[in-house]
């Protein structure tokens, strides 16, 4: 008995105590919570978005400001662009766009356009129009790094074009044709150590895992560590010419067939839903873009030499072929990330 | 034992005691101090102090003058921001700046609404290369001018299909026969609307016709180099591309025709050849275009016409310079002739005249450096 009273007692006390605690934190939590987190250095534009003037503390650099004012660091190409630099410095003084504005680097001067690079296959050691050596590959892609090229994916793309979300001034995307072996001993090596995504458009008759051809459970990795699979039909057919000897009809069931059945292959083989494709030969024309669009893909691509602006056809875009022979002033030219011909 | 039967005896007691020495004054300050605390926390939160003003050394200035650069340029979007940035430091002629900010806005949505008119003026007479100008100007003075992105996205790009309303008695054939011109394109009605051959089609119903392109016929330059059906070559290995999987397969203990794997490789080498001479085309590399056009069959698609406008090209190119030279030679500027005739031997090796007076230039440079 004398016991228990001693610890109801005791036990009234510590609710009292822990009552006492909570309000203290709680006030203390009121008192020391001071509102946004850049309340004071944020402004308002009346028909533009928030902006952030900042002077940069030691220790800060662009991933760490974008992580602290955009929530992301990968996002630190906002700030590099607007404020034209490459990193920052203790006391420097930037701006910071909080929001996107700036949908397509637009003036009526010119504006972005994306290169999308093909490649076809790699060699460690041979080289031909289509077969990239690795020593070529690799100068091509550090010299993406050093100079300051961000490589995006079709995703990232495609919400520029749908003039949805703004991209780094110095875009790129890589894509690779086929399901050559070279591509998984040679380039998927090189893109994993500069942790660059590409895209790999398979046509599906390809992957047989014979000696010079990649096969399933390769294209199933690839797909898992950021090489993006996506569509090339299932027997690299040209889409846009009708056989010697074949109707009209039998052309219409083939290249719905080449496009549909490649798309349930690849969901069958590695349960993916593809839904962008790239032409063989680059060729096209209406009956084929309206299949894609009837079976859901987003959009497709040539092989027009030419880089993308945002108000570009999505089932017509353009890709610039990297040849074998390419030297690194051959590759730079086509890089191009800024246009005004339709200005003109 | 004491202590035992007093609290033994006297439980309530005790309990009173203590919820009077001990609880009672705990309850009362920490009610003190909940209310101290709350109202200092409210103090801090509703509102917060406003925290140490940073100065900007640089910032103010630099956008002070890209506004006005941008100004200048009539880059006008840019130049709102940079003066609302620069507004934003509150300068001294804070109230001049917001009337230009104004004047800037007005300004901005003018020259939209007035490229917006033009571009739609342009698109309904068919000019649809300066239509799209126009609309892009207008974004690039309006951002968010959904009309001109409309155009931009949707009413300027090639249409894929075209709405098709019934009428009474239509049948797929009907409508085949009537927009395609050949009944046997019925499935083309079908497969595009999900409707079967003998659904019957109620009038005023919109159909999606699929616009066809002119080119759709069949290539017979490009259908040679097919294998046949009933060939060596079975139907997974009908594309001229294949011949890379060929040989592979073939190593691998497969029986790929060697004859057909070497025709399609020379076919597809061919293609290569094209598409890279075109490029290079593209790309102003006229010479090496030309190099390479040549090594091509003369039959092959139009490599007769690109190496004629080519070797064209090259001439005019040729001849420009040469009368360059000329006129350097007249005005005795003898080393930027040699370079200008030189350069007319690069593209046309075969100039007899430039040849001449380069023999004769280059003579008459090396006397001059021997008097």
């Amino acid at each position: 008995m004398i016991f228990y009273s001693d610890n109801a007692v005791m036990r009234q006390s510590a609710i009292y105590t822990g009552f006492i605690l909570f309000v203290f934190m709680f006030v203390q939590g009121c008192a020391l919570y001071k509102g946004d987190r850049v309340s004071w250095d944020k402004f308002h534009v009346d028909e533009f978005p928030d902006f952030a003037s900042v002077i940069v503390r030691p220790g800060d650099t662009l991933p760490s400001l974008a992580k602290r004012y955009l929530d992301d660091p990968d996002k630190s190409w906002v700030i590099a662009d607007f404020n034209d630099i490459t990193a920052v410095t203790a006391g420097q003084e930037i701006i910071i766009p909080l929001e996107p504005f700036d949908m397509a680097n637009l003036s009526p001067q010119g504006y972005q356009t994306v290169p999308v690079l093909s490649y076809h296959n790699f060699s460690e050691t041979k080289q031909n129009l289509m077969m990239v050596k690795k020593r070529d590959f690799e100068r091509q892609m550090k010299f993406l790094k050093d100079n300051g090229y961000t490589v995006i994916t079709l995703d990232d793309l495609f919400d520029f074009l749908e003039y949805r979300a703004p991209l780094p001034r110095k875009s790129v995307v890589i894509t690779i044709d086929d399901g050559w072996q070279g591509v998984y001993d040679v380039a998927y090596p090189i893109l994993k150590k500069y942790n660059f995504p590409a895209t790999l458009f398979v046509y599906t008759d390809l992957i047989n895992g014979s000696r010079k051809t990649l096969d399933w459970d390769q294209v199933a990795e690839l797909d898992k560590n950021g090489i993006d699979i996506q569509c090339h039909t299932i027997s690299h057919r040209n889409l846009k010419k009708i056989k010697k000897n074949e109707s009209f009809q039998e052309y219409v069931k083939e290249i719905e067939g080449e496009i549909s059945e490649s798309a349930r292959v690849i969901k069958k083989k590695i349960n993916k839903d593809v839904k962008y494709l790239a032409y063989p030969y680059g060729d096209t024309n209406n009956l084929v873009i309206a299949f894609l669009k009837k079976n859901g893909f987003r959009g497709a691509f040539t092989v027009k030499r030419d880089s993308n602006p945002f108000f570009m056809n999505h089932f017509t875009l353009n890709r610039r072929m990297i040849y074998g022979d390419f030297d690194l002033r051959d590759f730079k030219k086509n890089l191009k990330n800024y246009s005004n011909k339709a200005l003109h | 034992m004491t202590v035992f039967s007093e609290t033994k005896v006297k439980p309530p007691d005790m309990a009173k005691r203590y919820c009077r020495l001990i609880i009672q004054p705990l309850c009362s300050v920490s009610l003190i101090l909940f209310l101290v605390l709350f109202f200092n926390g409210c103090a801090l939160r509703f509102p917060p102090p406003e925290p140490e003003k940073k100065t900007y050394r640089s910032l103010p200035d630099k956008y002070r003058n890209k506004a006005l650069e941008h100004e200048q340029k009539g880059r006008l979007r840019e130049a709102l921001i940079d003066w609302r940035i620069v507004q934003s430091f509150q300068p001294h002629d804070y109230q001049e700046i917001s009337a230009k900010i104004k004047i800037l806005q007005s300004k901005a949505r003018r020259k939209a609404e007035a490229h917006f008119q033009k571009g739609v003026a342009f698109f309904h007479n068919r000019a649809l290369q300066d239509a799209r100008r126009e609309f892009l100007l207008t974004l690039s003075y309006e951002p968010d001018h959904t009309q001109a992105l409309s155009y931009l996205q949707t009413r300027l790009q090639k249409p894929v299909f075209r709405t098709y309303v019934t009428r009474k008695g239509d049948t797929a054939g009907k409508i085949a026969r009537k927009e395609y011109h050949d009944p046997g394109k019925a499935f083309l009605v079908t497969v595009f609307n999900s409707i079967s051959p003998s659904d019957e089609l109620r009038p005023g119903m919109s159909l999606k016709l699929v616009i066809l392109d002119q080119d759709i016929v069949s290539d017979s330059k490009f259908a040679e180099m097919m294998p046949q059906k009933g060939g060596v070559v079975t139907k997974p290995l009908r594309h001229k591309k294949k011949a890379f999987a060929a040989v592979s397969r073939d190593k691998a203990g497969g029986k790929t025709s060697r004859s057909v794997q070497k025709k399609e490789s020379g076919s597809m080498a061919d293609a290569l050849k094209y598409q890279k001479a075109k490029d290079l085309l593209e790309q102003e590399e006229h010479f090496e275009s030309l190099r390479i056009l040549r090594t091509l069959d003369r039959n092959y698609r139009d490599v007769t016409k690109l190496i004629a406008s080519t070797e064209v090209f090259l001439k005019q190119e040729a001849d420009a310079h040469y009368r360059k030279g000329i006129s350097y030679f007249l005005s005795e500027k003898l080393d930027m002739a040699i370079q200008e005739w030189e350069e007319v031997l690069r593209l046309s090796p075969n100039h007899l005249q430039a040849k001449k007076d380069l023999r004769n230039a280059r003579r008459l440079r090396q006397k001059m450096k021997n008097y």
